[in-house]
């Protein structure tokens, strides 16, 4: 049987306006299974990013339980998630957010810092393999979007995570470079990687095996793309 | 990795970083100077009153709670009522009591080649000139002391470049140089500065009335309780000017201990002021740290939140602004450290442990205060928030 890598159950959230209650997501369920590279295409607005936080422990649900590597993420304090996220989850921005005072390979290795593994080694090998084998010493201002996005991709997979989010991977970038690092991605999913992307543009969302919107703040399968 | 993160983020922005730590610099330096130099210079200075003074007492008609302040009274006139002829015989048997000598001070009009001044000039008993020689040797000239000669401070004949034999106007009337005292600091009767002739000199030349006791010096043994002496001497000179309650006496008894505890609380008190003045400067520089902290914070808002997301924990992102406090504040302290350690190969240096202690618990304040503040705004950043793109 193929082991479950993270699991929605019955996820809500919602916002208090004074007295109203906003609800954003209500009654959202998943089983991701290991390997599998899943797409959530919503607009704008839609709650799809709030889910993808919620995936990734940087916000809490309201109702819920967010099952990660067989762990109940629910409970657990603000140090314990720090470690997930360490240890267990990849996370790749639409604005990259690298650190702009430390190279590309000093980015890259930075999650070392708070996993605790220190395979240099590897984290030099996955920059090669990304195309990154030159820029090791950039600086990312030395950088172009695609390879920034690449270098937080690898930045995201040096700590060999359970599972990786990308919340708009190719919104800052070039068609030309937003083909490369899609491309990228379907490679990682080959290679056995579990992979969580979220975007607004279906076309990029059909990267991935399953796709799924957000239909009356719920989750669904979209089967007839 | 997060040492080499501390230093990309302090260099992040040099001018602003070079201004806090300038700003620390300032402070510290400030501060630490106040402390080991004033005690240095308060343990010399009672030193030397306590080495030089040890075993003589100067009585003056005037009311002085302040022994700086002994000039001010002589040229404002306090003197209410001198001292009788009467009043040296029965102090000089006081046991302990070794001599007494007539003496007295006032302001007059010294022309020299250099310049024209007005200085406080000394006179004392022919006899009682040695007691001089118990506190500074001669530099230059001779001991003897006669009428029409003058003995000056090393301090005042390097101002203005007097020489023993040398003729200056006191008053208008010529008075030859007769010696000068090698420079011995501060002591009872500010020697350096001072020029001294016979009484009989001074009460001619300043037109002070001859039948007259201005002051009294008083030189006895050290082995004598100094205490006793002068509650002697308080008996004596309230029976003879008819003072019942001590609290109306209308002269001052000048001698060492008492002057060195004066001047004990005098300094004391303005080293608390300087460092009150040091302590808001040091205030000035933490709230500096923590508003460039602030700022840093905030435009590094983003970095924080990604930070966070890749794993760090609050453990983590207080360590880094520690880290930055730290830097900063060893970077500040390193060069007024190297400034006070070079300065006091020139000027006396003291830190007493209660100093250092107070120093070192001074630092930690601040530094926790400087590292709270900033790290709590770093720790409350949600990364979802902070991360949102629309």
């Amino acid at each position: 049987m193929e082991k479950i890598v993270l699991e929605l159950i019955s996820i809500g959230k919602f916002y208090k306006d004074g007295e109203n209650i906003l609800w954003i997501l209500k009654n959202v369920n998943l089983k991701i299974y290991k390997g599998t590279f899943i797409s959530i295409v919503a607009p704008s607005g839609s709650g799809k990013s709030t889910l993808l936080n919620i995936m990734a422990t940087l916000d809490r649900p309201s109702e819920g339980k967010v099952i990660i590597d067989n762990e109940d993420t629910s409970k657990l304090d603000d140090v314990r998630l720090s470690k997930i996220r360490a240890t267990k989850i990849g996370f790749v921005f639409q604005q990259f957010n690298l650190i702009p005072e430390l190279t590309a390979y000093e980015n890259v290795i930075l999650p070392f810092v708070f996993s605790g593994n220190t395979d240099e080694e590897y984290a030099k090998n996955l920059m090669i393999r990304l195309g990154l084998g030159e820029r090791l010493r950039f600086y990312p201002s030395q950088l172009s979007g695609g390879q920034k996005q690449r270098v937080a991709i690898a930045r995201a997979l040096v700590n060999r995570p359970k599972i990786l989010f990308a919340d708009e991977p190719t919104g800052n970038l070039d068609p030309d470079s937003a083909k490369e690092v899609l491309n990228v991605f379907r490679e990682l999913n080959r290679d056995g990687n579990t992979i969580v992307l979220v975007t607004h543009d279906y076309n990029i969302a059909k990267t991935a095996q399953k796709i799924y919107t957000i239909k009356n703040k719920t989750l669904v399968e979209v089967d007839d793309i | 990795m997060i040492y080499k993160l501390i230093i990309r983020f302090i260099t992040y922005n040099k001018l602003r970083s070079f201004l806090v730590i300038l700003s620390i610099f300032i402070s510290s330096l400030f501060f630490l100077s106040i402390l080991g130099f004033g005690n240095a210079q308060k343990e010399q200075l009672i030193s030397n009153l306590n080495r030089l003074s040890s075993n003589i007492m100067i009585i003056v008609p005037v009311v002085i709670d302040n022994p700086f302040l002994i000039q001010r009274a002589a040229r404002t006139g306090l003197i209410i009522e001198t001292f009788k002829e009467s009043d040296l015989k029965s102090i000089y048997e006081i046991p302990g009591v070794l001599d007494v000598y007539k003496g007295a001070a006032t302001f007059l009009k010294i022309s020299t080649k250099k310049a024209d001044f007005t200085l406080q000039v000394t006179g004392i008993e022919k006899k009682g000139v040695d007691i001089l020689y118990d506190i500074s040797e001669l530099d230059k000239g001779k001991t003897d002391l006669n009428y029409g000669e003058i003995l000056i401070g090393g301090a005042l004949a390097d101002r203005y470049e007097l020489r023993a034999g040398d003729i200056i106007k006191i008053n208008n009337r010529p008075f030859k140089i007769a010696g000068i005292f090698k420079k011995v600091g501060q002591n009872l009767f500010n020697l350096d500065n001072a020029i001294f002739m016979l009484v009989e000199d001074l009460i001619k030349v300043a037109g002070l009335d001859e039948k007259r006791v201005y002051s009294i010096i008083i030189k006895f043994d050290n082995s004598f309780d100094e205490k006793m002496i002068i509650e002697s001497i308080h008996e004596i000179l309230d029976k003879s000017r008819k003072i019942n309650d001590p609290n109306k006496r209308n002269y001052s008894i000048l001698a060492a201990s008492s002057i060195s505890q004066q001047i004990d609380v005098l300094i004391d008190g303005l080293k608390i002021f300087f460092l009150l003045i040091a302590s808001i400067s040091i205030v000035v520089s933490i709230i500096n740290l923590i508003n460039n902290l602030y700022i840093f914070v905030s435009e590094k808002y983003k970095q924080f939140a990604t930070l966070k997301v890749i794993g760090a924990d609050r453990n983590f992102i207080t360590f880094l602004i520690f880290g930055m406090v730290a830097l900063f504040v060893l970077l500040g302290l390193l060069p007024s450290f190297i400034i006070i350690a070079i300065l006091s190969n020139y000027l006396e240096y003291k830190l007493y442990p209660s100093d250092i202690l107070i120093s070192i618990i001074l630092l930690g304040i601040s530094i926790l205060i400087s590292v709270y503040f900033p790290s709590r705004y770093a720790n409350n950043i949600e990364p979802a928030e902070a991360l949102r793109n629309e």
